[in-house]
């Protein structure tokens, strides 16, 4: 119970102290998380909104596998991206690995997939339907395509936070590309990883709390979209 | 509201790389071992290196073998380990620049507070070894790091081996394996400077020290260049140049005195000219 | 508006499909479609609308087979009314703003349709505020507004109470009688189809009786 006790507050301290390691870690996750969630949106979600407007053979199968790699373990993605990158590999002319730049994109390549099937189930459903439901009213393809977007903008920006929130909670893509590295490729998840094996409570603690309330805060970001969107986002 | 959140993440993510891209081109990779790294000798010393020279280091730990086959690979640019067989290999394959003896300590054999291990075992290694082969529980290393190699050999020379059930190898950094072990009631073998580092955060004491087979020499060596483009030869020698020079090692051999009343490290590097 | 649909055969399902031999709907009429739930109505109306690609060959306006422009006088008002996240009037001024009607006749036409189905102090109400009978009076708006020469209502007047389904039927009959228009008429209330339609079509099963 001690270091349970102990383990707290040296974290609240840290964390009224300002302390620049923490929060530098704390900069860093959020950094790297979010251009990974934008990356990962503007690649993924024109194409899945495109996709899901239009019937292809194949639907119901290519929704199922888009289903399935939602949940890819982001290890597996890490040894992926650290090969892609490594001085052997094919991108390693950039000198990319252990750089946050490299965490990323590994980590946008992480949530693409879930990125693209939020993106894709919505269109497929929603727009369908509002897409129908334009055509009929006489819209042309280019007024339906715009229309159809705007229904869907609320919902979409609701699946940003989703993805963000799977993003910067991950550890193990960060941790095999980042490396880890002390003030420049430790974010969160790997300080959070590293203090606790050390043995290092409070920072641990501090890391945690500071990890917990994004995460709170991020789910009650998306509690601000309309109760209709959040449900057509899933 | 939340618009302008949105637009402030995505102003911050488009400095980001600005700050954070890491001087990419003024960097080298150092492979070493996660005992230098949880020593926190790296954390002391390295900082020095990076103002004087410009260059920042990007510390990857893993295990010696590990830190060797980055080298063999050409995946870092220098090398810190401390697992002579293999270093040895290494070399006679060609596959380093510089290389030196850097400095050296010694390892401890570590047990709980209420450690059964006989006194008589204190300075002998082969004895204690083949001792808690048959009476307690071993925690490994168990990833080709220097100090698990130091292990297997220690098993071997006291020939003695223990069950599966009483042997958990972990694949995890010394800092890890150390607190597992404390929280395990079980017995480990550490090199000297993390155990210090790490000693009031646990529950265990040495159990056995001062024999002559844990003698634990660190080596540095360059990656050869010829390996491929992305080396950074420049950036290795100068690291290589630095921690061999008299006013680093002068710096090693004054790291924990201190705070721990000792040094963790003897300096090792030959008198350069 | 003479409507002809040969050969249509739509698998919904193993176990269902949809089979038209030939039907013709002749101007100036107004015909029910009747049936069991699950039987095939609604798969009936959403071919004729033009929507689904594959149906568009079986289809012919006046003689002549699916234009450009045929989609722009043919309009389906669905089961479940899809409107957008707007107001009243907003969506009833859209199918006239995809047409370039400009905005201040555009806003009469839309007056004067949300007034004859008694909806018009609903216009700056937003969508997701209204009733299920506010709603469906507004999708049926929205569908009138805009003068289709092909009007295809799937159940219109489900969710309205009986004062509200009088109004909605009337408007829908002077509309039919004032521009000619056909209009195709889903329910699944035999007397209401007596009472609008001047032919009744039976469906069951995916066959027209």
């Amino acid at each position: 119970m001690d270091t349970f006790t102990q383990g707290f507050s040296s974290a609240f301290t840290l964390i009224a102290r300002f302390d620049p390691e923490l929060y530098g870690i704390a900069g860093l996750s959020l950094c790297v998380s979010c251009s990974a969630t934008i990356l990962a949106t503007a690649v993924t979600v024109p194409l899945a909104v495109f996709l899901g407007l239009h019937r292809f053979r194949g639907e119901e199968t290519f929704s199922r596998l888009t289903g399935a790699l939602m949940s890819i373990p982001s290890v597996a993605v890490g040894l992926f991206a650290a090969m892609l990158f490594s001085r052997r590999g094919p991108f390693g002319g950039f000198n990319l690995l252990y750089t946050p730049a490299a965490m990323a994109i590994a980590q946008a390549l992480l949530v693409s997939p879930l990125s693209f099937g939020l993106a894709y189930q919505l269109s497929r459903q929603r727009g369908r339907e509002n897409s129908e439901a334009a055509r009929t009213l006489g819209a042309s393809r280019l007024q339906t395509l715009r229309l159809v977007l705007r229904e869907l903008r609320p919902a979409l920006a609701a699946n940003l936070f989703i993805v963000f929130a799977r993003a910067i909670s991950e550890v193990g893509t960060v941790m095999i590309v980042g490396g880890n590295i002390r003030y420049q490729t430790r974010v969160l998840t790997t300080a959070i990883a590293t203090s606790a094996s050390m043995g290092d409570t409070g920072f641990a603690v501090a890391l945690g709390l500071i990890l917990v309330t994004l995460a709170l805060a991020l789910s009650s970001a998306v509690s601000f979209f309309p109760k209709r969107d959040r449900e057509a986002a899933g | 509201m939340i618009r302008s959140a949105v637009a402030a993440a995505v102003a911050l993510c488009i400095l980001a790389p600005a700050i954070f891209a890491g001087a990419p081109a003024k960097s080298i990779i150092l492979a070493t071992t996660t005992s230098t790294r949880d020593s926190g000798l790296l954390d002391y010393l390295l900082p020095d290196f990076t103002s004087n020279t410009g260059v920042s280091v990007k510390v990857v730990a893993v295990g010696s073998g590990a830190a060797l086959k980055m080298g063999l690979d050409g995946d870092a640019d220098v090398l810190l380990t401390h697992d002579p067989a293999n270093e040895k290999l290494f070399l006679d394959g060609g596959n380093a620049g510089a290389n030196s003896p850097v400095m050296h300590n010694d390892f401890v054999l570590l047990g709980p507070k209420d450690y059964r291990l006989p006194a008589a075992y204190a300075s002998n290694a082969k004895a204690a070894f083949a001792w808690i082969a048959s009476n307690a529980v071993f925690v490994s290393r168990g990833d080709k790091s220097g100090t698990h190699m130091k292990e297997l050999s220690a098993w071997k020379a006291s020939g003695a081996q223990p069950a599966s059930n009483r042997y958990v190898s972990t694949g995890r950094g010394m800092g890890d394996v150390l607190s597992m072990t404390s929280e395990m009631k079980a017995y480990t073998l550490s090199d000297r400077a993390t155990w210090l580092n790490m000693e009031k955060k646990l529950d265990l004491v040495v159990v056995c020290e001062n024999d002559p087979s844990l003698f634990n020499p660190y080596r540095v060596m360059t990656v050869n260049p010829k390996k491929n483009a992305q080396i950074n030869a420049e950036g290795a020698k100068l690291f290589f140049d630095w921690i061999v020079s008299s006013a680093v090692q002068k710096k090693i051999g004054e790291y924990g005195v201190k705070e721990f009343g000792r040094k963790l490290f003897t300096p090792d590097a030959p008198v350069s000219k | 508006m003479k409507i002809v649909v040969r050969n249509l055969s739509i698998r919904r399902s193993p176990h269902f499909t949809l089979e038209v031999d030939e039907l013709e709907l002749g101007t100036d009429s107004v015909t029910a479609i009747v049936g069991p739930n699950g039987g095939g109505k609604s798969t009936l109306l959403h071919a004729l609308s033009g929507l689904d690609q594959r149906m568009i060959p079986c289809l012919q306006f006046d003689g002549s087979p699916w234009g450009v422009d045929t989609r722009k006088y043919v309009t389906l008002m669905f089961q479940r009314p899809r409107l957008f996240h707007l107001t009243v009037m907003e969506n009833t001024l859209l199918p006239l703003h995809f047409r370039g009607i400009p905005r201040s006749e555009a806003r009469e036409m839309a007056i004067g349709t949300l007034t004859s189905l008694g909806i018009a102090h609903l216009a700056d109400r937003r969508a997701d505020r209204l009733s299920g009978g506010e709603t469906q009076k507004a999708a049926l708006a929205r569908a009138l507004v805009f003068n289709p020469r092909v009007l295809l209502l799937d159940e219109p007047t489900a969710s309205m109470d009986n004062r509200s389904t009088e109004l909605a039927e009337r408007a829908v009959l002077e509309y039919a009688a004032r521009t000619g228009a056909n209009v195709v008429w889903v329910t699944h209330d035999g007397l209401q189809a007596s009472r609008v339609a001047n032919r009744t079509l039976r469906i069951e099963e995916g066959k027209v009786l």
